[in-house]
């Protein structure tokens, strides 16, 4: 010890001494390192915001109940004597909640956004605190979330009351509002809102926290939403409550809200496929990084080693310096991933709330675990980037190379190769677990990457050989990048990585989007569809239609439960023109005649990958209208995107026909016919722009949210396109240096400096093209296997890949244009000098 | 014919500046071959510079006659009219650094030819024949020697029938026996194309070669004899 520690300080001090002349290879580790940490930080936080939002709107924004009372149909809501029999009746802790969507002025001006006011029953909540008080003693040992908010946190902590307003501090600060504003539903600030606090409460987003008293007085025309029950109930108990219960009136377990919640999976698992992307394309960067770093360290390191100094000693320092800069750069990295975190968070607000009706809501989170959370990935994520440059380190001190790139490492890339390649083929083959199909998806792409390796010379050199002697600029950069290929590999990969899951997205939600479009533009075979779930209204339906020769086809449904999961049992007309639209993904012969007869049922993808069904089987299902249990064939599978739930359809038959239980009214008929029944709809005090929609409506509006769902997985597909391009720069600013004495010689065999410049610019492209010439079939491969493989298991549907040529070139097109912006700087500012300056490099 | 008048080119090093060359004057008719020494840092490898339009001087003319052509004036050139110049009319050889690794013999002798669209496929084969490198041209610069490689760069530096070489420091890199036979084969081959040649040295064998011995001398040039 006494002899290794002052080698150890020289060593350290030789570092430092050195970051005067690495301190771009250095900025470039920091820079790749601070952007891995804050893009996955990021993503993390949005990932467990919405997952709180989504779990806190479960429970009905804010408050941790397990069930909740609700009306059947909107039209007869709950009432205060409701309300008070339901206390009466020993559901003493019952909270009503109260919800509307408000525009809320402040010195007469309106607020920037429109805002949710959620009344909350306070004198019950109060006593469920006293309740909470008395268990408190008893399940002291219990560990609870410390991020979900619950009764005793509202009440006590952020001392609730009737005249306080609860508001998260982001809101405050998004709505440039002080506890100190005066709030009023008009401009006239006639209508007056309590006092505002600011919460730091979980799931309270953009929502304002008031007293329900306060709420109705201000809305008269609002009623009580729902009733939540905190405390869990029994069977005997839900049975009990189901018998005095009035009959307009249902009790549901809050978990049942969760088959819903399977589609803000696909939002999730989409954002962490993100997020691993992102962080593994980093990760390229960081070694990337690390390596040029070590290269340009390397004659100090040579010397160093030449004195004495082991190889040990210098994997230590170089070790401690990337524990150092993971300390620093993870905290920095936390920092402004919340940052982005909270920029994005409107968008992601609006899409959640758009596409899924949950309440968003800000970030609540344990900040060390976070950054631990970061810090240990970046620890991972260096030691890898370290390994390899320490490895060429290594070799190239026991052999007398002055250039590290050099070493051959074929052997251990083609053991990688074989190692990632037969991970993905055990992984798809055998098992059904999300993680490791995602591992899989992943291991397909690293396998792509060793591939491209090995192959980046060879393929150059095929390009070279191709091209003819007389385009003498292509054939000179061919022969360049094939030189440079090797220098450039880690780059490449990341770029490789980059456009590979670019594409893989791409066409998977190209695919995606193609097929739902043509299911919806297909199934939505009549040309109006008619919302109303008043059954007074929808009784008077079919003879108005009647009149003015319109027909009309109800949806009948039953809610049905088929092994333990809720499941849609709707009716399908089997008239021509909807026999026609049904589109199936498989289906049997003399199928509609079949359903016609009551004989067999179609069912969606979800229903048969989840009950392991196929074409032929036979399921039970009770008749709507008999409730009797009978066996039915399944006759035709049909595509169901988006929908979480398995679904039945059974000929209208089968069900008692009584149109005021229906919701949902098919309208065939004239344009002419169909108008004057819409006029005459008004009479039956229907809002034709909320209630009646042309099929072609239905169409854009679904596609718009379709495409508002993944304008964030677009964005973060430019990101990370960006930084690899990044990478790519940080690589060739590196070498400009070490090809210097080349680029000057061509300079004096008379290439002009824009020649130069050109040149140097056509090497990068070339790379990049056989990066994207080598990715194109990954990236193909990467949508098959998310569709195929993750959607299938994640959502149980699939659907046909397309693949496109133009959104390919597209890719190319944009792919090129991000490299050529971002390496153009480095290339137009790097022979700035003047020629006999340079010629300097040739003496 | 080249000729240099009254030359002048200084350096600036930060706020300070020095004098490289200061009255440079010369005389060269076509075909004919010089050899320029001096000690290190006296201005030979400035004075080529200037010459192969590389560098500007801060006074002075140089002006090169080819062969059945208009005079140039190189000290005015552009920047787009020096580097067409450098690649007609010039062939260079340097010390180190000669070739591009990246391509193979062949391609890098044919490269100042392809770069002016007058290959001429005989004349580079018999070019190659003379130099001794016939066998070499499937090798890549890397799997030759240093006199293998100078060979080629000298062939490189005909390859385009230029009116002017300018050699620096051609044999640096090279024992004795490979710079004898390097040089010999420059100033053979040169005097075989009547191509005008400049070599900066600082053997006196390769010196010797040439018609005229100048020395840098005072920021002058001057002949090695005066």
């Amino acid at each position: 010890m006494p002899r290794t520690q002052p080698k150890l300080f020289e060593v350290a001090r030789m570092l430092v001494l050195s970051y005067r002349q690495t301190w771009f290879s250095l900025a470039m580790v920091w820079l790749s390192l601070l952007t891995a940490c804050a893009g996955l930080s990021a993503v993390l936080l949005i990932n467990q915001s919405a997952k709180q939002s989504y779990s806190a709107d479960s429970a009905n924004a804010i408050l941790s109940a397990r069930h909740q009372i609700l009306p059947i149909q909107d039209s007869n809501p709950i009432s205060l004597e409701n309300y008070r029999l339901i206390k009466q009746q020993g559901l003493s802790e019952a909270i009503a909640i109260s919800t509307a969507r408000v525009t809320l002025f402040a010195d007469s001006k309106p607020l920037g956004q429109r805002i949710d006011l959620i009344g909350v029953d306070v004198l019950a909540l109060l006593n469920q605190v006293k309740v909470s008080d008395s268990q408190a003693d008893s399940s002291a040992n219990m560990q609870k979330a410390p991020t979900s908010a619950n009764p005793l946190q509202i009440g006590q902590r952020m001392g609730f009351n009737q005249d306080l307003i609860l508001a998260h501090p982001r809101l405050l600060e998004e709505l440039s509002i002080t506890e100190d504003t005066v709030l009023s539903l008009d401009a006239n600030m006639q209508n007056r809102l309590p006092r505002i606090r600011s919460a730091q409460l979980s799931g309270l987003g953009n929502e304002l926290l008031l007293d329900i008293g306060v709420l109705l007085s201000l809305l008269p025309s609002n009623d009580i939403t729902r009733i939540l029950i905190p405390s869990p109930l029994n069977d005997a108990q839900l049975a009990n409550i189901r018998e005095w219960l009035p009959n307009h009136l249902t009790i549901t377990p809050i978990e049942d809200v969760q088959d819903s919640a399977q589609l803000t999976q696909s939002f999730h698992l989409n954002l962490f496929a993100m997020a691993l992307l992102m962080f593994a394309v980093c990760l390229f960067i960081v070694m990337n990084a690390c390596n040029l770093l070590i290269f340009k360290r390397f004659a100090m390191l040579k010397t160093l080693r030449q004195l004495g100094v082991s190889r040990r000693m210098i994997i230590i320092t170089h070790a401690a310096e990337l524990l150092l800069f993971a300390a620093v750069i993870s905290a920095l990295g936390v920092l402004v991933g919340t940052q982005v975190a909270f920029w994005v968070a409107p968008t992601i607000r609006s899409i959640l709330e758009g596409l899924y009706r949950v309440q968003v809501g800000f970030i609540d989170t344990q900040w060390l675990f976070l950054y631990l959370k970061i810090f240990m990935t970046s620890v991972a994520g260096l030691t890898l980037a370290l390994l390899l440059p320490m490895q060429q380190l290594k070799q190239s001190l026991a052999t007398t190379k002055s250039a590290i790139a050099d070493v051959k490492i074929d052997a251990p890339i083609v053991s990688a190769l074989l190692f990632f390649s037969l991970l993905a083929i055990c992984l798809f083959a055998f098992s059904n677990h999300l993680g490791a199909l995602l591992l899989g998806a992943a291991a397909v792409v690293l396998a792509g990457s060793c591939l491209l390796i090995l192959l980046f010379p060879h393929l150059l050199s095929v390009c070279y050989r191709v091209v003819s002697s007389q385009y003498t600029f292509l054939r000179l950069g061919l022969a360049q990048s094939r030189a440079l290929s090797q220098k450039t590999k880690i780059a490449c990969c990341a770029f490789f990585i980059a456009v590979t899951s670019n594409l893989g997205m791409n066409l998977m939600v190209d695919s995606f989007r193609a097929s739902t479009e043509s299911w919806l533009d297909q199934r939505l075979v009549a040309d109006h569809y008619l919302y109303s779930d008043n059954p007074a209204i929808n009784q008077q339906l079919m003879p108005l239609a009647k009149q003015y020769s319109v027909e009309v086809h109800p949806r009948f449904e039953k809610e049905y439960e088929y092994a333990g999961r809720a499941v849609q049992l709707f009716s399908y007309p089997s008239a021509e023109r909807f026999a026609q639209a049904m589109v199936f993904q498989d289906t049997s012969a003399n199928a509609w005649q079949s359903f016609e007869g009551g004989k067999s049922v179609f069912v969606n993808q979800q229903f048969t990958i989840r009950n392991a069904l196929s074409l032929g089987d036979e399921v039970d299902i009770q008749v709507p209208i008999t409730a009797k249990t009978e066996s039915f064939t399944v006759a035709g599978i049909i595509y169901d995107y988006g929908n979480p739930m398995g679904q039945i359809l059974m000929p209208p038959t089968l069900f008692e026909q009584n149109p005021a239980s229906a919701s949902i009214f098919a309208l065939l008929g004239e344009q002419a016919n169909i108008a004057a029944f819409s006029d005459a709809l008004k009479t039956l005090d229907i809002k034709l722009d909320e209630q009646l929609f042309e099929s072609a409506q239905i169409l854009s509006g679904s596609m718009e949210v379709f495409d508002r769902t993944f304008v964030i997985t677009d964005g973060l597909n430019l990101v990370t396109l960006l930084v690899a391009a990044l990478s790519l720069a940080c690589t060739l600013v590196t070498l400009i240096d070490q090809s210097r004495p080349q680029t000057m010689l061509l300079r004096a065999l008379g290439i002009s400096a824009w020649q130069g410049r050109g040149l140097l610019l056509l090497q990068y492209m070339l790379l990049c093209f056989v990066a994207l010439l080598c990715a194109t079939p990954f990236g193909i491969l990467l949508s098959y296997i998310l569709i195929e493989q993750i959607n299938y298991h994640a959502f149980n549907w699939s659907y046909p890949l397309v693949i496109e040529a133009s959104k390919i070139m597209q890719l190319y097109g944009i792919s090129f244009m991000v490299v050529f912006m971002v390496i153009s700087a480095p290339i137009v500012l790097s022979t700035r000098k003047s020629l006999a300056q340079e010629l300097t490099c040739l003496d | 014919m080249l000729r240099l008048k009254d030359i002048c080119k200084r350096y600036k090093d930060g706020n300070s500046s020095f004098l490289v060359l200061d009255g440079a004057s010369l005389d060269l008719e076509n075909g004919g071959s010089i050899s320029i020494q001096g000690p290190s840092g006296c201005g030979k490898s400035t004075l080529l510079h200037l010459i192969g339009a590389l560098d500007k001087p801060d006074s002075g003319t140089i002006a090169f006659t080819p062969a059945n052509n208009a005079t140039l004036d190189i000290h005015n050139f552009t920047e787009h009219q020096a580097d067409d110049f450098r690649r007609k009319n010039l062939g260079v050889v340097f010390q180190r650094f000669n070739l591009i690794d990246c391509i193979s013999v062949q391609e890098n002798i044919r490269l100042p030819g392809r770069l002016n669209d007058n290959l001429d496929e005989h004349y580079i084969a018999s070019l190659c024949g003379t130099l001794g490198i016939s066998r070499l041209l499937n090798k890549f610069p890397t799997q030759l020697s240093g006199g293998e490689q100078q060979r080629v760069a000298i062939a490189r530096a005909l390859a385009h029938k230029p009116d002017l070489v300018l050699a620096d420091e051609p044999t640096g890199n090279l024992d004795e026996e490979n710079s004898n036979i390097v040089s010999k084969l420059l100033f053979d081959t040169c005097q075989k194309l009547n191509t005008t040649l400049i070599v900066v040295t600082h053997s006196e064998a390769v010196a010797k070669q040439a018609q005229r011995q100048l020395v840098v001398r005072h920021k002058k040039l001057a002949d090695i004899h005066a």
